[in-house]
């Protein structure tokens, strides 16, 4: 990696097939199951009605809350998850792998278990709510809540990629930033951070992503009213009952978001580590 | 500034003391495995082995004593040069050189200029803009040289600092250091005799996690007096009498199998031994040759020499050459 | 979903079975109940009956269908519940089922119009009430105490039966609710309730009786045109997409037999 002496081009296998024939039909069916049911929405959808769907008084308040929620619990998730994931990566204790398996746990939970979780946690009744509540703290069916939900849902997906990031980058470069003089606020932002920036940037993303489509726990545990809690996949599931229509239209912005959001993170992510192996051979 | 490190680290089976005079550069010789980079880690503050002292410009700075004083590296005006440059990727070579003094607090365009200087003086000005992801290993490991130089360091560690590195650019890397480390104090790690031959003042020789021998460089790699030295120098050394050495170098020893000499030959420069070992160096045979004083090294030449010689177990006799010098154990 | 191999004599039984229980879904509601009993399918061998169920069944349909496998060996009755308008909507987009309970007449209205319930029968009535925690501590009395905008009053959101029924009574007793949450289903707005996260709700009264002690009732008070407005009807009907409509029939006979109709009143239901 550091030396001078010219390199040979790695063998690589362009243009010829480097995998069997046959992986081509899994391969088709699994993408097929994922974007038919994209294809179905997209027919359903009432062109016409569009705009109208999509601009009416309920549809916009629950965008303009999703929007805020899901503004608000990713910074949660950033402010939160970084020190978490650093501590995780960083440190060694005992019963350190118990403490990871916990705080990793929301992502394979329903996230009806977590909304259940939430509300003895921090319901009326709750292990700390009780307390909140003597303090004139109330955060039952606020916005707070919903908050509190989505940060709860989305919180191990950023911790859970930077963990890994931090963990496969070692602490080669800490060290040579601290015998540098760097503190370590100026090595964690200037150096580590910036290190595992990739996976920061699609922890994130998915992080924001997985907020925005937070659904059973803020039903679970926020309630549901237009305007305070009614994010938009509640709308798009109370729609559904009334109006299908309505709720076929703001679908297709939620896939659209979706699929941009996706884009960026793995668009950016591959992006950068292209850029890292191309640099790689250089060097 | 001086520095004095002494350290136990059980656990890497190290236990040893290191001290460099203000000004000079001390070479830690030594194989891989031998402790070199453990005493450096523990100077860095990279490791805070349970016992260990280790103080700078005498006994008024302490770095380190033992659980009861620990300065952490990046207040320690110590900086170590790793084999690897570790050069920060995402920032151009300028901002990595840079990266010291904007760490100790001064602005970005000051410290640029002290980058900018530092990068000059190790023939790298031209990169400076690179990205620094794109350089070679040679001049990276420059670029690496320029930004532990830019902090100013009191006590600069060089880790092996030509372990990564080709023939060539190792040869253009000693060169650069034997300017630029002049007036520095500077404690260096190496498995290599030439580093210590052509950058040290004085030198260490760390052997299984302790010192073997240190001295000046003339009187260590000149006059050993460590088995473990003469093998490192490649010279044998063995007991003139109880008081004086020799190290005679491969070509200044001459072999003969014993049964070829006349009995009642007991010269005062011949040693009798077994041949240990052999091997093929260039155009010679390299034969080590175990004596009941210490141990020799005579290169043969293949051709002409009698082939049982080159026989393991083979006895022979061994004579230096009369004007090696000899010297006080 | 599988289908069986059918018994030799199947056509000619199932010929007799279908004139049995066409009669009694065209006959008054009482007189079919009686005939019922006598009614049992008997061919029947390993037939699997899906009946899509409205949420709030979920326990009584369980009882039933039981009750129905008894009596007719071989005959797997499968429930699948969910809120009344999946279920429509499931059942519209091509989900396979004999049977559709519903729990209000606008979701049943909804498979009526695809052409797939073409005789839906109401089989029982609900009733919406207020539901609070156990004690009333708060010592609420009617639906006049729920306008105080200090409470956490949940409600069903408007599109969901329960919600529809709300508005109703509202509007007939004249007051206007605030309520700090429209839930999706009327079992999240007793999960509210029951979790002590908000008190009162506005549920069925047979959502009370499956609390288990857990929510209590508080009547609505007010008028006859609140309790008329309170009131919901749940009707039933066997699909036109059914494997075997005739157990399809029997099953909606059954439910609609002395039986079924005990087992319903145990639950809390009201008679149609």
């Amino acid at each position: 990696m550091t030396s001078t002496m010219p390199t040979a081009p790695a063998p690589t296998l362009e243009g010829t097939p480097f995998a069997p024939r046959w992986l081509a039909v899994p391969a088709i069916a699994g993408a097929a199951l994922i974007v038919l049911p994209l294809i179905g929405l997209a027919t359903r959808v009432e062109w016409a009605q569009f705009p109208a769907l999509v601009t009416s008084d309920a549809a916009l308040a629950a965008l303009a809350l999703s929007a805020r929620t899901v503004a608000w619990s990713t910074a949660l998730v950033v402010i939160l998850g970084v020190p978490l994931a650093v501590m995780l990566a960083r440190l060694e204790f005992r019963g350190m792998d118990v403490v990871r398996t916990v705080i990793l746990a929301p992502l394979v939970l329903p996230p009806v278990v977590g909304g259940l979780g939430l509300l003895y946690a921090f319901g009326r009744t709750g292990l700390i709510g009780e307390r909140l509540t003597l303090l004139g703290i109330d955060i039952a069916f606020t916005t707070t809540a919903v908050v509190l939900a989505q940060t709860f849902v989305a919180l191990p997906f950023l911790v859970f990629s930077l963990e890994g990031a931090l963990r496969a980058d070692g602490t080669r470069f800490e060290a040579v930033a601290a015998t540098l003089g760097a503190g370590p606020w100026t090595t964690l932002t200037r150096v580590t951070l910036r290190r595992v920036w990739p996976a920061l940037v699609a922890g994130t993303v998915l992080a924001a992503a997985r907020a925005l489509g937070e659904f059973g726990a803020t039903l679970t545990f926020a309630g549901s009213l237009q305007g305070v809690t009614r994010t938009v996949p509640l709308e798009i599931y109370l729609q559904r009952e009334a109006d299908a229509d309505a709720a076929v239209a703001l679908s297709l912005v939620l896939v659209v978001v979706a699929l941009v959001v996706v884009a960026l993170a793995y668009g950016g992510a591959t992006r950068v580590a292209r850029a890292r192996v191309a640099s790689g051979r250089s060097s | 500034m001086r520095l004095d490190c002494s350290a136990s680290v059980p656990e890497r089976a190290v236990a040893a003391r290191i001290t460099v005079e203000s000004g000079r550069t001390l070479a830690l010789l030594g194989p891989n495995g031998s402790g070199k980079s453990t005493m450096l880690e523990v100077a860095a503050g990279l490791l805070r082995p349970a016992d260990a002292h280790v103080t700078l410009g005498g006994a008024d700075r302490v770095l380190c004593q033992d659980a009861t004083a620990w300065l952490p590296p990046h207040r320690r005006p110590v900086t170590l040069l790793t084999q690897d440059p570790s050069l920060f990727a995402g920032m151009s070579v300028l901002d990595n050189v840079a990266f010291g003094p904007r760490a100790a607090g001064h602005g970005k365009r000051a410290s640029r200029e002290v980058a900018r200087d530092w990068l000059d003086r190790v023939g790298a000005a031209d990169i400076a803009n690179a990205h620094a992801s794109t350089l070679s290993g040679g001049q990276a490991q420059r670029v690496a040289l320029a930004r532990a130089l830019a902090t100013r360091p009191a006590v600069l560690l060089l880790d092996e600092p030509f372990a990564a590195l080709d023939v060539d650019a190792a040869g253009h890397m000693r060169t650069l250091l034997s300017t630029v480390l002049a007036d520095l104090t500077v404690v260096m790690s190496t498995h290599d005799v030439l580093d210590a031959a052509m950058l040290a003042d004085d030198v260490v020789v760390m052997h299984d996690g302790a010192v073997a021998e240190r001295g000046t460089r003339a009187e260590v790699l000149g006059r050993p007096r460590h088995s473990f030295t003469a093998r490192l120098v490649g010279r044998g050394l063995v007991r003139v009498d109880a008081s004086t050495w020799t190290a005679p170098r491969p070509s200044q020893v001459s072999l003969r199998l014993a049964a070829d000499l006349p009995e009642s030959s007991t010269a005062e420069d011949t040693w009798h031994g077994t041949v240990a070992r052999v091997e093929g160096h260039d155009d010679v045979a390299r034969v080590w040759v175990d004596t009941d004083a210490g141990d020799l090294v005579a290169d043969v030449d293949p051709l002409i020499i009698d082939r049982r010689i080159l026989t393991p177990g083979a006895a022979v006799a061994c004579t230096v050459a009369s004007d090696v010098e000899t010297y006080p154990a | 979903m599988t289908r069986v191999l059918k018994h030799p004599h199947g056509s000619r039984m199932r010929a007799r079975a279908s004139a049995c229980v066409r009669a009694l879904v065209r006959g008054s509601v009482a007189m079919l109940a009686l005939a019922a009993a006598g009614c049992a399918v008997d061919d029947t061998s390993d037939d699997v009956l899906i009946v899509h169920a409205a949420a709030s069944l979920t326990d009584v349909m369980d009882v039933i269908a039981a009750d129905f496998e008894a009596n007719n060996p071989g005959v797997d009755v499968q429930i699948n519940v969910g809120g009344s308008s999946a279920l429509a909507s499931q059942i519209v987009e091509g989900a396979p089922g004999d049977v559709f309970a519903s729990a209000d007449l606008a979701q049943m209205g909804v498979v009526h119009d695809a052409g797939l319930a073409p005789h839906p029968l109401a089989f029982a009535t609900n009733t919406l009430t207020i539901a609070v925690a156990p004690g009333n501590p708060r010592g609420f009395a009617g639906l006049a105490d729920l306008t105080d905008p200090s409470l956490d009053v949940v409600v069903c959101a408007a599109p969901v039966p329960c919600g529809e029924v709300a508005l109703a009574v509202e509007k007939a007793a004249g007051v206007d609710i605030q309520p700090v949450s429209e839930e999706l289903s009327v079992t999240e707005v007793l999960a509210k309730v029951t979790s002590g996260q908000a008190d009162p709700g506005l549920v069925y009264v047979t959502d009370i009786a499956r609390s288990k002690g857990e929510a209590e009732e508080v009547p609505l008070g007010g008028d006859e045109s609140v309790a008329i407005a309170a009131g919901t009807q749940y009707p039933i009907a066997s699909l036109t997409t059914a494997t075997d409509p005739i157990v399809a029939d029997a099953f909606v006979g059954f439910v609609l037999s002395d039986s079924g109709q005990s087992a319903l009143e145990n639950a809390g239901f009201g008679s149609p």
